[in-house]
This record gives structure tokens, C-alpha cells and sequence, in this order.
């Protein structure tokens, strides 16, 4: 059949070769953040002893609703935390499978550029506030995959990213010590975001 | 790929002498017959061969275990087919190695419906044409992206060190 | 001679609906993982089905081209995600195979008990998300997970890790097992003995859960044999093929042990295939255990690097979804020359378009949980 074809299809099988990326960085873009107005500041005033931020902010903390999306081996032990042995329920962490109504997003698993944009897309598709859970060494700088090209160096690059879980898988410990840290830092900058 | 055919046939130990009488008329070379029998074929007589080995009852190979596509150096490319045969219990490996000029492979698609896949990987990995396949498309990379990672000559990413570059603690300053 | 009356078939002709197309993934619950399908629908009939792999491509045949052998067994572990060491004794037998490297005989015998172990572990997260996939929300998970965490806490006591152990070596093990192994194990039997028992009436005892997959896309024996479907799917269409006994590897030949098959290759005979795997699994843990011979688990003449010349060798080991086969050739050095993954999902995954088209589309969906993939070991 190679004998059917033209000169010029031949001429580019015999040329060297030289990879070509297309228009990939386009899609690797980070995402911009819109600026946040602290509207809660001035909803309630004076009602409580304590300001309304530190309410909201314990509201927030104490209702996290994660993702549920799996992307790789970090997904069977995050599964493994939401069930009984480790228990989120306690936490009032409840995974949710909808963008939508969800908090966190816990990035769990090696980030491949094919994979990038769907994960930008999700992160837009939340609504604020919404945080980011890196779990495990691949998410947050590629891990043990990150000298292969088709891997990104970290989802960093693509969405802010609160806490990082150290891991290869993280232990379920770890992750719940994750959702600890993040619950502190949703204190801490209660009044940062609006 | 054929060599000539020397004046008194070479006796071939276990599944490549069943393969040789049972198919005479194919050109093949026998590489290796330490494991699996490692049959090498001209890309010209592959898709003849795999033919009299899937319709041959005392051969039968009637599953297509594994494509694996190899970049051999020097502008050469190496297809390694594994065929298994359900009813006999037994193995062979069929080599075609072909220039990287003309890197032209007959598709399995018609005789094995496991070879779809298999050969769109072997495709993009290396960048292998198989001639007559159904969906030539991209699998596992971006459809815009025209790479091939497993060359010898495509470059693997540089590592970004984050720590450890200035001086003190790592991390932001305020 | 048609029992419905005219009108009556003129009224269905006006319900015909235009093709739709709909989008299922990448994220998604019910795609395990980051598989993407595209389905076009017929009202609720699937018409076509188009997949579309390698959002997790990371590179494992690169990556280990480039490392020395003994680097590249971290990569290994991590296709098969839920069953890291079935993986791990594949990559080993093609080194040792390579490099003509010995295991000793307790080596080989401890092996073959982790392994099963693995295999047990991975069809009782099959268990737990194909009765989710069916509806049983989170009862069948919570059971499944009891005895896995059970597993990884052995694994963890063995090696130091619960998912990837990277226990084994070439030539035979990290370390040998702890002093109460075997107290232990006959307790951990115990245990999934009763959590196969649970499942087993969660499931197999429920009639919505039979009614929903007998039957459901049955498949010929010479049909799947051509797509290259292995493991668990290709036993239940009725062929009693299993690698561990056609082409036994390492100590399986020892080992007493029946392979449960189906009869029509539908989606209940597939889970009941699995079901059945997990006892016959137990059974070969407790020979293991009985007939464990004393003795080394490394082999003493290991050299201290690895360098292999000339070689090249196809090894196929019954993975938990099917063949799971290695291809390694070596050209000299330390580095493996190249070596290719022959994952059992991912030629599973590719007879899904055959399995999904003319059926409903929320079968579709349990569909794709029967085949029980895994994309660590798809996209490579």
C-alpha cells in the first residue's frame, strides 16, 4: 500500500523526527481569580458577640462538602477515608459527586495535561468559596511521574491550591489531617474571603 | 527480510517446525526459539502469515495477546506480535522490523478484533503507520498534540526544584 | 401474525425520537476514575458508543526505560492500583526471567500468598462498586471496605505500606513476614470468609440486583476470545481458562484450586465469577500456608547491580482483570531496552463498544462497572 502514496506524504514519513505540541499551552493557562468583596462583613451587624465572619467561617468549616472525583491511586484511598474504618461523616465532611453544590475539591492523583483542562473546568464550575485539597505527591508536583512530559508538574499550575497532602498515597490519616489544616485556615482567613 | 532457502531444510525445534510444515509456503526467519519462538517476517508477508496461523486447525492461534512496537535505533522500528492459541495451548512471537523511512505495517483489524487498540498505541507511541486500519486516531495523547513519546530521541521533562534555591527557609517572603 | 392491532403500531412509529448525544466523563461517579464515553442515544437505547482513554497516561513505559531495574518497581505497582502486588510479581518474573535470577522456594511460596491476597482485595472493591453502580448506595461499599482495610493493615504490618507494598524484589523479597504471620492470616481468612458471606447476601440474595443483571449483554465464548478479553469476563462466557493453571508460574502447579466459570458470559455470571474467586483465593492462601518451607527470601547470589545483556521474554501472569503480560527486552546496561505492559483492562475496555450498543443507557453504566477497570492500568 506505501506504493499508492503521494510524494509529498512521502516526503513527510522520511522526515526526521520533531514533536509537535499544538496548542497546548493554550489550554495550561492558570485560571484568574475574580476579586473577592467581603460582603459578609457588613451583612448582620451586631447582633452577636462575636463577629459575623468568625460565624460564617465556622459554619463554612463545619459543613465541607468535597468532590467526589477519583484520578488515580489516591482516589481508593480517599475512598477508604470516607468509609467506616475512618469515618469523615464525624467531621460533617460529606463527598458530594456535583461541582455544583460542592466546597472542596480534592485533586486526587497524578494530573496529565489531557486531564488539565477538564479539571480548570470543574474548578470554575464551583461556586464560592471553594477551596483545593493537593493530595499526594503527584498533585502536588507530579510525584514520581513528573520527568514524563504528559504530566503536569503540579495542579498548582492550573488552580490555587490551599492544602497540600503529603504521600505517595497519602495515608487516609493524612488526608483527615488535611481537612484538619483546612478547617484551620478557613479561620484564620475569615475575613480574606467574601 | 527472507533469506534463501538453504538446500536441505533446518530442523525447527517445537511450535516454529509445526508452523514451518504446516505453513511452507511463508517466508519467516526464525530469530529465537529460547522461550516463546520468535518468528521474523517481511512487513510484505506479515498479514499472509498471521492468516495461515489463525485458519490452520493444528495452529489456531485464535487470540492476539499483545502488540508491542519497539524503537530499535539506527532508523529502525520492530513490531512484536504475540499470538496465543486457546485449543493447543501454545505461544508464538511474530518480529516485523521495518525502516523509519517507511514505517508501513499491514493492520491485524481484519483477522483479530483485539488488534483495534493495540495498534492506534503502538501508532502514536511510535509513530508507526498500520495500513488499513478502520480509526487511525489518537488514543492516549491529545488529538492536536503530534508526538511520539516512546523514541529514543524524545526528551523526557527537566525536574523543577522548588527548595533549596535561595538561601534560608524556603518559601515566600513578606 | 401480529397480536397488536394497527393503530396501535402507528401510535409507537409517532414516539421516535432524534439521535442524542451525551457525554459521560471524565469526571464522572459511576466511570471509575477518568474514563470518558461518548454515547449517542436512541430515546434511551444506546446506538453508538465512542471511548476515550489517556487521561491518565503517565508514562510507566517511558519512565521505565529510564531507570534501573530496580527503580522502576514503584511504576509497576501503581497500573493496577488496587492490587499493586499481583503487578509488582509480574515486573519481577520478567527481570529475573531476563536475567536468569533464582527465587528461593519460600520466596516464591510467600509471594503466591500475597498475591492472592491482592486478588482478593481487588474483587472486593469490584463487590463494593458494582453494587453501588447497581443501587445499592453505600451498604455494599462499607462491607467491601471492612475486609480491605483489614488487608492493607497486614500489608502495612508485612512491608510498611498499605497500597504499594514494593515487597518483592528480583530474585525475592524486601524482607520476610513478621512472626505471627500465620495466626494472623487464619485470622484475616476468617474475616473474608464472613465478609464474602455478607456480600454474598447482600447481593446475590437480592432479587432487584439478580432481575437488573441476568441476562443483561450476554457474550460468546469465540467472540471474546477475538477481542482479546480475558480473566474473569472470558470465564464466566463458560471457557475454564485461567493462567494459573494453563501456563502455571511460579508455584501455582502446587496449589489445589477449581476455576469457577459461567454459562452465557452475562453481567451476573461475571460478578458471581468474581464472587467465587475470592473463596477459591482463601483456599490457595491456606495451602500456601500449609506447605511453607523454611529457608532465605532473597536470593544470595544477587549481584549488586543489575545489568542484563542480550534478552527478551513475554511473561503472562493471571492478573486480577485478566493476562497480565510484560514484554521486556534488554540490550545491555542497567536500564531495561524497552518493556511494554499488555494491561487486561485495557483490552477489556476495548470490547465495550460491542457490549454497550442496543442496550439501555443506565445499564450502560453497569456495563462498564462488570468490566471492573482499573485506568492506572489502561492509560499505562
Amino acid at each position: 500500500m506505501s506504493n499508492e502514496l503521494t510524494p509529498a506524504a512521502q516526503a513527510a514519513l522520511a522526515r526526521p523526527y520533531k514533536p509537535d505540541y499544538g496548542s497546548e499551552s493554550s489550554r495550561l493557562t492558570p485560571i484568574d481569580l475574580p476579586v473577592t468583596k467581603a460582603v459578609y462583613r457588613m451583612a448582620l451587624p451586631g447582633v452577636m458577640q462575636v463577629g459575623a465572619d468568625t460565624v460564617i467561617a465556622i459554619g463554612r468549616k463545619s459543613s465541607l462538602w468535597p468532590m467526589t472525583f477519583g484520578l488515580a491511586c489516591c482516589a481508593i484511598e480517599m475512598i477508604g477515608t470516607f468509609m467506616s474504618n475512618h469515618d469523615l461523616d464525624r467531621f460533617g465532611i460529606v463527598p458530594w459527586p456535583s461541582p455544583r453544590q460542592s466546597d472542596v475539591m480534592i485533586v486526587s492523583g497524578t494530573v496529565t495535561k489531557k486531564m488539565a483542562p477538564a479539571i480548570k473546568l470543574l474548578y470554575e464550575q464551583m461556586p464560592n468559596p471553594k477551596w483545593v485539597i493537593s493530595m499526594g505527591a503527584c498533585a502536588t508536583n507530579g510525584g514520581p511521574y513528573t520527568e514524563y512530559d504528559r504530566v503536569l508538574q503540579g495542579v498548582d499550575k492550573i488552580i490555587p491550591v490551599d492544602v497540600y497532602v503529603a504521600g505517595c498515597p497519602p495515608r487516609p490519616e493524612a488526608l483527615l489531617d488535611g481537612f484538619l489544616a483546612l478547617q484551620k485556615k478557613i479561620m484564620e482567613d475569615k475575613r480574606m474571603v467574601g | 527480510m527472507t533469506q534463501p532457502a538453504p538446500a536441505s531444510p533446518p530442523e525447527y525445534p517445537g511450535i516454529s517446525g509445526l508452523i514451518h510444515k504446516s505453513l511452507p509456503k511463508a517466508a519467516f526467519t526464525v530469530l529465537s526459539t529460547k522461550t516463546d519462538a520468535d518468528l521474523q517476517v517481511a512487513a510484505a508477508d506479515l498479514l499472509e502469515l498471521v492468516q495461515g496461523l489463525f485458519e490452520r486447525k493444528e495452529l489456531a492461534f485464535d487470540m492476539l495477546a499483545n502488540i508491542t512496537g519497539i524503537d530499535m535505533g539506527e532508523d529502525k522500528l520492530a513490531v512484536k506480535y504475540n499470538f496465543y492459541s486457546f485449543k493447543h495451548n501454545h505461544r508464538v512471537q511474530v518480529t516485523v522490523t521495518v525502516p523509519w523511512a517507511n514505517r508501513h505495517v499491514p493492520s491485524l483489524t481484519s483477522i483479530y478484533g483485539a488488534a483495534d487498540w493495540h495498534e492506534r498505541e503502538a501508532a502514536e507511541m511510535l509513530g508507526l503507520v498500520f495500513d488499513g486500519h478502520p480509526n487511525p486516531k489518537a488514543l492516549l495523547l491529545d488529538e492536536d498534540v503530534r508526538i511520539h513519546p516512546l523514541l529514543k530521541s524524545h526528551p523526557l521533562q527537566t525536574v523543577e526544584i522548588l527548595q533549596g534555591i535561595e538561601e534560608g527557609v524556603p518559601g515566600f517572603k513578606f | 401474525m401480529s397480536v397488536w392491532p394497527e393503530e396501535r403500531v402507528t401510535t409507537i412509529d409517532s414516539f421516535n425520537t432524534v439521535d442524542m448525544t451525551i457525554n459521560v466523563g471524565p469526571q464522572h461517579p459511576a466511570t471509575h476514575g477518568v474514563f470518558r464515553m461518548v454515547l449517542t442515544v436512541d430515546g434511551e437505547v444506546v446506538v453508538d458508543c465512542e471511548p476515550y482513554i489517556g487521561y491518565l497516561h503517565r508514562g510507566l513505559e517511558k519512565l521505565t526505560e529510564n531507570h534501573d531495574y530496580r527503580q522502576s518497581m514503584g511504576w509497576w505497582d501503581r497500573t493496577d492500583y488496587l492490587a499493586g502486588l499481583c503487578c509488582e510479581g509480574a515486573y519481577c518474573m520478567a527481570v529475573e526471567k531476563m536475567a536468569g535470577l533464582e527465587v528461593p522456594e519460600r520466596a516464591e511460596y510467600i509471594r503466591v500468598m500475597m498475591m492472592e491476597l491482592s486478588r482478593i482485595n481487588s474483587h472486593f472493591m469490584f463487590l463494593g462498586a458494582f453494587g453501588a453502580d447497581v443501587g445499592s448506595f453505600g451498604t455494599s461499599f462499607i462491607y467491601a471496605w471492612r475486609e480491605r482495610e483489614r488487608i492493607y493493615d497486614f500489608f502495612e504490618e508485612v512491608s510498611g505500606d498499605r497500597m504499594f507494598p514494593t515487597y518483592f524484589r528480583p530474585g525475592g523479597l524486601m524482607a520476610d513476614l513478621p512472626e505471627n504471620y500465620e495466626s494472623r492470616v487464619r485470622w484475616l481468612l476468617g474475616s473474608i470468609n464472613q465478609g464474602l458471606e455478607d456480600l454474598d447476601g447482600l447481593l446475590t440474595g437480592n432479587e432487584i440486583f439478580v432481575e437488573r443483571c441476568k441476562g443483561l449483554s450476554p457474550m460468546s465464548t469465540s467472540r471474546a476470545v477475538n477481542l482479546g478479553i480475558t480473566g474473569p469476563i472470558l470465564r464466566a462466557t463458560g471457557l475454564p481458562w485461567d493462567l494459573r493453571k494453563a501456563e502455571p508460574y511460579s508455584v501455582y502447579d502446587r496449589m489445589k484450586f477449581d476455576i469457577p466459570i459461567g454459562e452465557s458470559g452475562d453481567i451476573f455470571d461475571r460478578y458471581f465469577v468474581r464472587l467465587s474467586e475470592i473463596y477459591q483465593s482463601t483456599k490457595i492462601i491456606e495451602q500456601c500456608l500449609e506447605q511453607m518451607p523454611k529457608g532465605l527470601v532473597l536470593n544470595p547470589d544477587l549481584p549488586k547491580t543489575l545489568r542484563i545483556d542480550n534478552a527478551e521474554c513475554y511473561i503472562r501472569t493471571e492478573g486480577t482483570k485478566g493476562e497480565y503480560g510484560v514484554y521486556a527486552m534488554a540490550r545491555g546496561g542497567v536500564k531495561p531496552y524497552r518493556m511494554k505492559l499488555r494491561s487486561p483492562s485495557f483490552c477489556n475496555l476495548a470490547a465495550l463498544k460491542e457490549m454497550v450498543v442496543g442496550n439501555y443507557l443506565a445499564d450502560a453504566i453497569i456495563i462498564l462497572g462488570s468490566l471492573d477497570i482499573v485506568l492506572g492500568e489502561v492509560d499505562k
